[in-house]
Formats: structure tokens, C-alpha cells, sequence
């Protein structure tokens, strides 16, 4: 039944037509419970989670619980649109690099997308499409995790309470799921300030059976959100409708001053280039290459809050249904009231301008690199300068009309932000940093310390490259690579990373002596 | 386009109005940090301060209680002239800042101080003025609206990528000099002035706050099952730290536990706020035997977290008692204080007294603002000065020079006066600390008059000489 809606009550300077009405939150009314085969693999995931983090989350245990998480959310047919089990199938192929690659920072991003991906895939379960979405939506069903595990003790009370007489089971059970996370902050918290209260605890114990238990319960829960997420329907676009209301005009003045000012910055790099601006140069005391070292940070930021700020005036401009639509409602003019739409020629050139600049900023780390070393920090700068370059060609393609019945952007990124944790982690990154610093010498030296710094998984790559070192640095080298920890980390198989190990047998034939192990003892014993 | 409605709607369910927290968020953050750009800490910042907090008293005239709390808040803008303490100064600009936000951006004109709550923020109508369907059907009578609009956004836009290509390349900077002061200061005027019409604008409305239908989502047992068990945490907490008084620590062990764990202390009572005033709304108590025992099991886990919060501020005495008094330590001893208030508050409520009224947040928001009163009217520079001169470090007898160094010039006539204790012990130090006082600047214009200075360059002007 649809019914027209009354005007809500306007105190507005201005007196207008009547707000849409506000729709409700879609599928709470449904009362999904949860299965016992699905409570086995959330504490499961639970446990492996807790032994991960124990070890380090680059083990094997961390990829385990993904794979048993993804297992869960696809084999209980909770999540049925293809393009969401493709989501979750991506993380969970994604997720192995965690126990494949050592590298702290690569560990990170790639926990970070495989979390993503499983949100987004457990969210777009059974409505809404990874290609026809809204950046919102994914803000929105990014941040649920934050609220969703509490609908997904509302599942576990409705499944003790189908399978049980005992009415104070589904609340004991439910009390003990608030009660653990709770406790568990408090407890870290005062554990942290208080040694004798610590050793009280045994929370400077990890392993004893109190520390397994709260942190598998708090694990899991968390984990409980991702399947409540699965199993209700999810629309945030609906509960949170967009506001049109940016007139052409508006768009003309942002946009049209902040393509002059790009262009004012593309062309003062292209008069240094041809040489025009040497006075300014000398007057400082640079040189052109030392002008072109500077500033690839604030370009990057540069590119980065362009996207952002083209993406929110595109979703906040009065496009001519909406005016029609309007001018339909109050019988205003619509025509008088938008004026010539500039939106999309204005962004075209601010984008191609940000493209300009981003390739210019890509080029100053590059001279940087040439001038003095590889590090982490700049491989990984330069990678994303790649990937936001793609980004931008994409929203170009976009904004000039590509499939513009969709909204395919957003989505896009998703996609491309996966594959490029996905390519970085089959680039192996420090296993780069390490050859290209051994290889190039630039300046003529090698900063060895800076390569004995670099994780597990550039070792293979630094013992490759002491051949082409003079014998001083080898000798420094090898004392450095010989000095780096053992980090077997305990708990068997589940605690093994591969690069680590791998490393481990290398250095374990390469150095004359044991090495130390992070538990103190020697490699070896 | 016919506007169409859920089924319930049409049954006559009262609706629940579309949450939108964002523009209210971009609010409360331009606001502040509007406020917050002209902190200068002298007559210049207190005068803007003022007209904002003025204006928008003015524009909320006779409509709400909650101006009382910014008139509250403006009386403590004369400090900015009176100290130099930038922690004072930061605390009272932020402070007026949010509690005009919150008055402007809430909508709060037709409440109480004493009956509203903070959560009201999240439940309200969707301000019309800044609406779709409101803003295109007056832009079209009167396009200067739309000009008005963008070159304020525009205005906005461009400083932020201006700064960020002048700070990338200094060709750019050279070539591209548009005068950074005057287009600092036009940027932030047109900045000021549209974050301030927005604020006013949304203040001014009649958009009475909807309440939604509560969801006690929590069962007595379970909450039972969480304070109960917390309880038994703090007890446990409590019983160790009182039975362990009397133990003596290594002076490592008991300096690292000192310096780390005060902050997780005082965030453990913070959290049991929280937790106790989140649990008071979510927990289901029909019968009276069910409210008697939350009340019963929070007034416990309130009392406990009060222990706490004595035992971080014991803990933190003890310290400065070794040591010397910083303003770090000051103010963290401060805010334990105020959160000590706060748990009685919450004790309080708890209690049941005048639960006819949401009275919770206006008194949390009072009371600050009497904190931050008391801190203002103390002078904590001075106090800290006269503290460290009177307790040297009982170890070796040392007045830390550099505790001294951290002061504002709040302090500076204190420390000429006892300027003779530090020669005794080091000469260098002596020579160091006149050296530091030395440093005071005259003031500039009259936007930076500010009467601590002045009095600092009056104390240091025998020993320095005329400030140029």
C-alpha cells in the first residue's frame, strides 16, 4: 500500500515542498537465528584468531580463521548475490598472503582488505551490487561492524531459545557475550596499570586457559557481526537518502577556481621545465633537480582530496531529473532555477590537471629514489601514486559518461584497491627495496643497516646480493643479517609464517654462529 | 513524482526522523575550528570569541535555557586576556567552541539546561534551511544565494589546495604569490562568517527534537551477569592495591607503573560512566525488585570506580611528592577531580533523585565549566611555580629549571621573585632560567594585549632590561 505523505512541520526561513518520508531500516523485522554449525565455526574462527593474534597475525592461524569465516558465510547460504560470495571468496584468496609474506606493513594492509572485503561481502548478501553502489554505502556498511554483532546476539538468543525450554539460557548466554568484551577492556586496562594486578590476571601469561577463553569469546562475537551482517538485509542508501541541492552555479565557482589554480601549478612546472623560471631557482639556491625533490607528499594529498572533493559535488549537485521532479512538485522553474550544468567539462579538466600533477608527483619520487635510496615508505608511495593515477583515468571514464546508469566507481575502487594488496603482495616489496638498493649503490655506498632493518622477506634477496659488495661491507652485512632474531613463535604449525621460516633455514646455513631467539634462547636449542 | 510511505507510516506510527549526524558533525568541527584559528590568547581572540558566542545568543534570544550555558561559557573568555596558560586557553576556547556548536547545531533552542540529552543530537529533524527542497526554491528568486554559497565553498576549497601546492613547490609559492596573509585572512573571515550563518541559521529553527521510541535491548540478568562480573574486577583491583600499600616497589618498577598506569586509571572510571549511564537506558526493569537490584549493582561498580579514580590520583600525589610539578601533571590531577565529580553525578542519577527530568548531561556540561572556573580563577602556572620552589626534588634538593621552562608567563613574577633559590645549587642554571625569562616578547599590537604578559615583561624588566 503506498500512501501520499503529509509535509512535516516546517519552521524554515524559506517554505518549501515536503521531505520525502523517512523510510524505515530494512530487514529487522526479520529474526534470522543463528545455526550450531555456525556457532562451531565463529568460536573456531574465534580461537584461531586469538591464537594469531598471539603470534603475530602473519601466521597461520590468522589465515585459518579467515578461511573458516568465508566457509561459514558461504556454506549456511546466508550470502546469496554473486557478487558478494565473490567478495568473500576474495578474501578469502587474499588471506593467505598473510602467512606467506613478513613484511609488517604488508601484513597490515592486507588484514585491512581482507576485513573489508569480508564486511562488504557479508553486507551486499542478499541486496544491493558491488557495481551499482554508493561510496556512502560502503562507509555505511564498513562502519557496521562497530553496532552488528549486537543483532547477532539477538540470532544466538532466538537459536537457545529454539533449542532450549530454559528461558534463562538465551539470557545467560547473551549476558556472557556483553560481559566478556566488557570485561576484557576493563581488564587490559587495569592489567596495564597495575603489575601485581597483572600477574593477579595472568594476562602477562597469554597462554594461560583464562586468556584463550575471553579472547576467543570477544573474538568471536566480533566475528558474529559479520554473519548478522549476512543474514539481515541491508539497504543504507534507503535509510539515509542524499541531499541535491548544489545548484550549477555553485559547481561552476569551486570547480571553475580550482582548475585555474591546477593549471596555475601545471604551469609553472612546465616554464621550470623548459627552463623559464631559473631566477626564481637561483634566488633560492636550488638546483632543478633538487626543486624536483620536493613536495611529492602534498601532491599526492593533492590528487587524493581532488577524488574526494569531485565525488561529493557530484553527489550533492541538483542533476535536471531532480529539478524536474521538483519543478513538477511546487511548479517552480526548473530551467530558471539550474542553469547551465558545467559539472561535467569542469571535472574532466580538473581531473586531466590532477592527472598532470600526479604524474608530477610520481616523478619527484622518482628523482628522489635515484638520488638517494629505495625504502619501504617510497616503494609504497610510488604504488599508490600507480594506483591512484588508474583511479583517476577510471573516474574520468566515469564522469565522461561510461555506463553512467550505474554507479560503478566506487565498486571499481573496491576491486582495484584489492588488487593492488593483491599485486603487492606477490611484488614481494622489501625483497625489491633490498635488490634495488644492493644493486643500484647509489651515491656509491650501500646502507647496509637500513637492509638488515627490512623483514623476513627480503633475506633471500640481501644474501643474493652480497656478491657485488666490497669485503668490509660484507662483513658488516653478515654480522647484521646474523645478528636478526630467530622468531619461531610457538604453537606449532599454527604459528608459522613462511617468509619467517624460510628465512630462518637461510640464515640458520648462511651464519657461522646460532642466533639469538626472540624467547632468549639460541637458534638451535 | 508522488512521494509514497512505509505501510506503518501510513497507519498513523509516528515516523522516525532520518538521521543525519553529518551536517551537524561539519557543524560542531567548522565551528570549533573556526574558534579555534583565532587563538591568539590575547584581547584579539577574546573579542572574536565573544561576537561569535554573542551572536548566536542573540539569534537564539528568548527561546532556549541552554543560551545560559553559552553566556556560562563567555564569562570565562575574559581568562584569555587575564593568563597565558595555553592549556587553560585551549580548554576554554574549545569549550565555548562546542557549547555553541551544540546550541547552534543541535538545535537546542527550546531546551533546558537541566532536561535534555546529549543523545537528542542524533534524533532530530533534519534542519529544512539546509534541505533540497528548501535552498533551490529561494536560489531561484534569488540567485545571489548561489553566489554567495559557492564562493564561500570555493573560497574554502582553494585555501586548502593553495597551501598544499605552495608547500609543494616553491616555484609555485614564488610565482603564484597571492599574498598569504591577506588571502589567509579572507579565507578564514569568509570561512568564519559561513560556518557562523550556518550555525545561526540552524539555531534559529523551531525543530523540536523527536524522541524515539527506547529499545532496551538488555535483560536484567545479563546485566546482572556484566556488573556483577565488573564488580568483582574492581574489587579484586581495589583489594590488591590496598594490600599491597604497605609493599615497598624498585624505583623502576614503581616509576614505570606510576607514569603508565594513571592514564589507564582514570580511563577505566571514564569508561565505567559511560558503561553505567549506557546500561541505565538499555537495561529492561519493569518490576520494582529489578530496579532496586541495578540500582544496587551500579551504586557498587560506581563506588569501586570512584576507589579507582582515588587510587590514580594517589598515585599521581605521589609522584609530583618525588618529583616536581609539571602542568601535564597538574591538569591530569585536575580532570581526575572532575571525573571524581562526575561519579557522583552518575551515583546520583542513579539514585533515582528528580528522574522525572534528564538533568545528567546539563549537569556533566555545568560542572566543566565550574572545573575549568576553578582552574582559571587558581592560576595554575603560578601555583606550580610556587610549589617547585617551596618542594625541591627530596632526593637530591633540586628545583628543576626545566619544570619551570614548561610554565607560561603566568608564572614569570613568581619566579623572579625566588630567582635567588635556584643560584645555590648550579650557577649554570641560574644563568639558564635568567636567560629564559629574558625571552618575552613585547606585545605586538593590541589584538595580543594580554595582562599576564604584561606583568611578566613588568617583573623581568630590572633584570632584562627595556623588551624591544
Amino acid at each position: 500500500m503506498t500512501t501520499s505523505v503529509p509535509p512535516p512541520p516546517v519552521g524554515a526561513p524559506f517554505a518549501g515542498p515536503a521531505l520525502p518520508a523517512p523510510p524505515r531500516p530494512i530487514g529487522r523485522d526479520e529474526k534470522p537465528a543463528i545455526s550450531g554449525v555456525e556457532i562451531a565455526g565463529l568460536l573456531g574462527a574465534g580461537f584461531l584468531l586469538n591464537i594469531g593474534m598471539r603470534v603475530g597475525l602473519d601466521a597461520v592461524a590468522t589465515v585459518a580463521a579467515v578461511l573458516l569465516m568465508g566457509a561459514v558465510l558461504l556454506t549456511g547460504e546466508r550470502v546469496t548475490q554473486r557478487s558478494a560470495q565473490w567478495l568473500v571468496v576474495g578474501a578469502m584468496g587474499l588471506a593467505p598472503w598473510l602467512m606467506i609474506r613478513a613484511s609488517p606493513q604488508l601484513t597490515s594492509i592486507t588484514l585491512a582488505a581482507v576485513f573489508g572485503l569480508l564486511v562488504l561481502g557479508a553486507s551486499l548478501s542478499r541486496v544491493g551490487s558491488l557495481f551499482d553502489i554508493r561510496f556512502r554505502s560502503i562507509l555505511d556498511h564498513l562502519f557496521s561492524p562497530v553496532y552488528e554483532w549486537v543483532y547477532g546476539l539477538d540470532m544466538v538468543q532466538r537459536f537457545i531459545r529454539a533449542n532450549t525450554k530454559d528461558r534463562q539460557g538465551a539470557a545467560v548466554m547473551r549476558g556472557l557475550a556483553v560481559a566478556v568484551p566488557v570485561l576484557l577492556v576493563f581488564g587490559v586496562l587495569l592489567a596495564s596499570a597495575d603489575e601485581v594486578f597483572a600477574s593477579f590476571l595472568l594476562f602477562d601469561n597469554l597462554p594461560s586457559l583464562a586468556g584463550h577463553v575471553l579472547a576467543t569469546a570477544a573474538l568471536a562475537t566480533g566475528a558474529l557481526g559479520l554473519l548478522s551482517r549476512a543474514a539481515h538485509r541491508t539497504e543504507p542508501d534507503d535509510i539515509a537518502p542524499s541531499t541535491k541541492g548544489m545548484a550549477p552555479l555553485e559547481i561552476t565557482i569551486i570547480l571553475g577556481s580550482l582548475a585555474a589554480l591546477f593549471a596555475a601549478f601545471v604551469g609553472t612546472q612546465i616554464a621550470v621545465a623548459v627552463g623559464g623560471v631559473d631566477h626564481v631557482l637561483a634566488t633560492e639556491g636550488l638546483t632543478q633537480a633538487e626543486h624536483a625533490r620536493e613536495g611529492f607528499f602534498q601532491l599526492l594529498w593533492v590528487a587524493a582530496l581532488t577524488l574526494g572533493l569531485l565525488g561529493t559535488l557530484r553527489a550533492v549537485r541538483a542533476t535536471p531529473d531532480v529539478d524536474a521532479d521538483r519543478a513538477d512538485t511546487d511548479g517552480s522553474d526548473a530551467h530558471t532555477f539550474l542553469g547551465t550544468d558545467r559539472f561535467r567539462p569542469l571535472a574532466i579538466v580538473v581531473l586531466i590537471l590532477t592527472l598532470v600533477i600526479t604524474a608530477v608527483s610520481m616523478q619527484r619520487l622518482l628523482f628522489y629514489v635515484g638520488s638517494f635510496d629505495l625504502t619501504p615508505l617510497r616503494f609504497w608511495s610510488l604504488a599508490a601514486t600507480g594506483w591512484i593515477g588508474v583511479t583517476i583515468v577510471a573516474y574520468l571514464l566515469s564522469v565522461g559518461g561510461l555506463r553512467a546508469r550505474a554507479s560503478w566507481f566506487p565498486g571499481f575502487m573496491v576491486i582495484s584497491a584489492a588488487a593492488f594488496v593483491f599485486g603487492m603482495n606477490v611484488a614481494n616489496p622489501d625483497a625489491i627495496v633490498a635488490r634495488y638498493n644492493l644493486e643500484s649503490q647509489s651515491n656509491g655506498t650501500v646502507d647496509v643497516q637500513a637492509i638488515s632493518r627490512l623483514s623476513d622477506d627480503a633475506v633471500l634477496a640481501s644474501l643474493e646480493g652480497l656478491d657485488g659488495l666490497d669485503d668490509d661491507t660484507i662483513i658488516t652485512f653478515s654480522r647484521l643479517l646474523c645478528g636478526r632474531e630467530d622468531l619461531s613463535a610457538g604453537y606449532g604449525l599454527l604459528g608459522q609464517n613462511r617468509a619467517e621460516r624460510h628465512a630462518d633455514w637461510l640464515l640458520d646455513k648462511f651464519c657461522p654462529e646460532p642466533r639469538p631467539r626472540a624467547d632468549g634462547r639460541v637458534s638451535g636449542d | 513524482m508522488s512521494i509514497t510511505a512505509e505501510p506503518e507510516l501510513a497507519t498513523g506510527a509516528t515516523p522516525r526522523p532520518v538521521v543525519s549526524i553529518l551536517p551537524r558533525l561539519a557543524g560542531v568541527v567548522g565551528l570549533t575550528a573556526a574558534i579555534a584559528g583565532t587563538l591568539r590568547a590575547g584581547v584579539g581572540s577574546a573579542v572574536v570569541l565573544s561576537a561569535l558566542a554573542l551572536g548566536l545568543v542573540v539569534v537564539v534570544r528568548g527561546r532556549s535555557g541552554l543560551v545560559k550555558l553559552v553566556l556560562a561559557a563567555v564569562l570565562l573568555l575574559p581568562f584569555l586576556v587575564i593568563r597565558d596558560n595555553s592549556w587553560l586557553a585551549l580548554c576554554i576556547v574549545f569549550t565555548s567552541g562546542l557549547v555553541g556548536a551544540f546550541v547552534a547545531v543541535a538545535g537546542a533552542a527550546q531546551q533546558r539546561v537541566f532536561d535534555f540529552r546529549l543523545g537528542s543530537i542524533f534524533r532530530m529533524e533534519r534542519p529544512q534551511v539546509l534541505s533540497s527542497n528548501e535552498l533551490p526554491a529561494a536560489r531561484s528568486s534569488f540567485p545571489l544565494l548561489s553566489l554567495i554559497r559557492g564562493g564561500c565553498i570555493a573560497t574554502f576549497t582553494l585555501m586548502v589546495f593553495w597551501f598544499l601546492l605552495a608547500d609543494a613547490d616553491l616555484v609555485f609559492r614564488s610565482v603564484i604569490d597571492i599574498g598569504v596573509i591577506p588571502f589567509g585572512r579572507v579565507g578564514f573571515g569568509v570561512l568564519a562568517a559561513s560556518v557562523f550563518a550556518v550555525a545561526a541559521a540552524l539555531a534559529a529553527l523551531d525543530n523540536t527534537t523527536t524522541e524515539a521510541g527506547e529499545r532496551r535491548w538488555l535483560g536484567m540478568l545479563e546485566c546482572t551477569m556484566v556488573l556483577g562480573a565488573l564488580n568483582l574486577l574492581f574489587l579484586a583491583f581495589v583489594a590488591l592495591r590496598l594490600g599491597n600499600l604497605g609493599t615497598p616497589l624498585s624505583e623502576d618498577a614503581w616509576r614505570s607503573e606510576v607514569r603508565s598506569g594513571f592514564f589507564q586509571l582514570l580511563f577505566v572510571a571514564a569508561l565505567t560512566i559511560a558503561l553505567v549511564l549506557t546500561l541505565r537506558r538499555a537495561v529492561r526493569m519493569d518490576e520494582p525488585a529489578e530496579r532496586k537490584r541495578f540500582k544496587l549493582l551500579a551504586w557498587s561498580t560506581v563506588v569501586l570506580a570512584g576507589l579507582i579514580d582515588i587510587i590514580a590520583l594517589q598515585r599521581i600525589a605521589e609522584y609530583v611528592d618525588r618529583n616536581f610539578m609539571t602542568p601535564l601533571r597538574w591538569w591530569s590531577f585536575g580532570f581526575g577531580l572532575f571525573l571524581m565529580a562526575v561519579l557522583v553525578l552518575v551515583a546520583v542519577r542513579v539514585a533515582g533523585w528528580r528522574s522525572d527530568r534528564e538533568w545528567m548531561s546539563g549537569a556533566m556540561v555545568v560542572t566543566w565549566l565550574g572545573f575549568l572556573a576553578v582552574m582559571a580563577l587558581s592560576n595554575p602556572d603560578k601555583r606550580m611555580a610556587e610549589y617547585n620552589f617551596d618542594n625541591p626534588r627530596p632526593s637530591d634538593g633540586v628545583i628543576s629549571v626545566q619544570a619551570l621552562f614548561w610554565l607560561s608567563e603566568d608564572a614569570t613574577p613568581v619566579i623572579v621573585e625566588n630567582l635567588e633559590a635556584l643560584r645555590p645549587l648550579s650557577n649554570t642554571r641560574y644563568e639558564r632560567m635568567i636567560a629564559h625569562l629574558c625571552q618575552t616578547e613585547p606585545q605586538q599590537s593590541w589584538r595580543h594585549l594580554n595582562f599576564a604578559r604584561s606583568d611578566a615583561g613588568d617583573a623581568t624588566q630590572e633584570l632584562c632590561g627595556p623588551l624591544t
